[in-house]
């Protein structure tokens, strides 16, 4: 694949072994795949400006999933994003979906799905520098 | 006059007083047995029982959330592995290795039980001075409906004049309304058996109380007598397996044992001994 960068695809949670087992499915998965032990620590990324599609923890201290989702669109970053609680909550997914979260799973969640979302989140992916 | 049990005069009283607030009477009004003595106790029982439920209903959640994040991991994990060798025609090993390697750290999940264990030791304990009596007929008491519903007759054998103990009422109260929903749950199953759970006490040597729980199930594995006490060690479906695992955590940290044999002719025997010494020093304070 010379041509063709692979879609780079940014994973935020305070949790490692979620983080590492998401991570190995993503490679497996054919993307490029860069870890964030927190929300803080991904907006001060530049990966913000070129990832594909974050994934990100639902409740991480600091700063929540929903909350770094709605600073990046603050920011600017319209990033397809995929939220996973430990928690699941209707009203907490409800409200996610409605700000315009892409998909809402619960942990443990199902790898298909996951597989799927994440193959709509790059196919959906705006072009490279649009904004929201 | 009600004589209600100390046990539960707070909850009657509080029973009362919101029976006032709802009537919109005067106080004085209900000086005379408005309730009954029984009824101010099912209130009693109600009201401890729905606390009990809420109490138990954080607890589960907040172990849930625990074990369901590295769970989450295993999963995943496991999964990335069945796909790195299903991969077309040459399976990819050494990514598959890597894949399991992250299965197996999973095992850390124990840890959570482990942690929620050495909470419980750690937790400044309660030292009231309790009859062990008292504390087993509040537990029978909250398990009557699921007996009646599960057609299990229940007997208690209540050694008399047993000295007090000194230990925590609630988490010895847990620890029998655990094993008491276990013997329950295991003569559950349609299979035609005798449905007959007896929980007694007898003052047992060196100066110890003993309290057991027998049922008429079909019994556990002999081999397997042991194993039941680990954590996430389960022959239920629908269990977590950690209900004995902290059980045996509670009875240790009151300076006593928990554990398991066959019942005779059928069925299983848990019991746990506590010592009647007092736990001051038992309960070494963490200093």
């Amino acid at each position: 694949m010379p041509s063709k960068m692979k879609p780079l695809i940014a994973i935020v949670d305070d949790d490692e072994s979620v983080r590492d087992a998401i991570a190995g499915l993503m490679k497996w998965l054919g993307f490029e795949v860069h870890t964030f032990v927190s929300a803080v620590e991904f907006l001060a990324s530049p990966d913000i400006g070129v990832s594909s599609c974050v994934i990100t923890d639902a409740q991480m201290p600091q700063m929540t999933g929903i909350e770094l989702y709605k600073r990046m669109r603050e920011l600017g970053h319209a990033i397809p994003t995929i939220m996973i609680t430990a928690y699941p909550n209707e009203a907490a997914r409800d409200h996610a979906l409605a700000a315009g979260v892409l998909c809402y799973l619960s942990k443990p969640f199902d790898k298909d799905t996951l597989i799927d979302c994440v193959r709509s989140a790059v196919n959906r992916e705006p072009a490279k520098g649009q904004r929201c | 006059m009600l004589i209600v049990s100390t046990e539960y005069a707070d909850l009657a009283d509080l029973c009362g007083r919101l029976l006032v607030m709802r009537r919109g009477r005067r106080e004085e009004e209900l000086a005379g047995p408005m309730l009954s003595e029984r009824q101010i106790l099912a209130l009693g029982m109600e009201l401890a029982h729905a606390n009990r439920v809420a109490t138990m209903g954080q607890l589960s959640a907040s172990i849930g959330h625990e074990i369901n994040q590295p769970l989450s991991g295993v999963v995943t994990s496991a999964e990335t592995a069945m796909l790195w060798l299903k991969t077309g025609e040459s399976p990819n090993i050494s990514e598959a290795l890597r894949a399991l390697a992250r299965v197996v750290r999973g095992r850390r999940a124990s840890d959570v039980v482990n942690r929620l264990g050495a909470l419980i030791k750690r937790a400044p304990p309660q030292k009231d001075e309790l009859d062990v009596n008292e504390a087993i007929l509040g537990v029978v008491g909250l398990t009557d409906g699921e007996a009646v519903k599960h057609h299990v007759s229940v007997r208690t054998q209540l050694g008399e004049r047993l000295p007090l103990i000194q230990g925590d009422r609630v988490q010895l109260q847990q620890v029998t309304l655990n094993l008491t929903m276990n013997a329950i749950e295991a003569m559950s199953p349609p299979d035609g058996g005798p449905r007959e759970l007896l929980i007694s006490t007898v003052k047992a040597e060196p100066d110890s109380i003993l309290v057991a729980v027998r049922d008429t199930g079909p019994g556990i594995d002999k081999a397997r007598l042991d194993d039941i006490f680990l954590a996430f060690y389960t022959t239920k479906p629908d269990s977590l397996g950690i209900g004995l695992s902290i059980c045996r955590s509670i009875v240790e940290a009151h300076g006593g044992k928990l554990w398991a044999t066959a019942n005779t002719p059928r069925g299983a025997v848990f019991q746990f001994m506590l010592p009647i010494t007092s736990v001051h020093s038992v309960f070494s304070s963490p200093s």
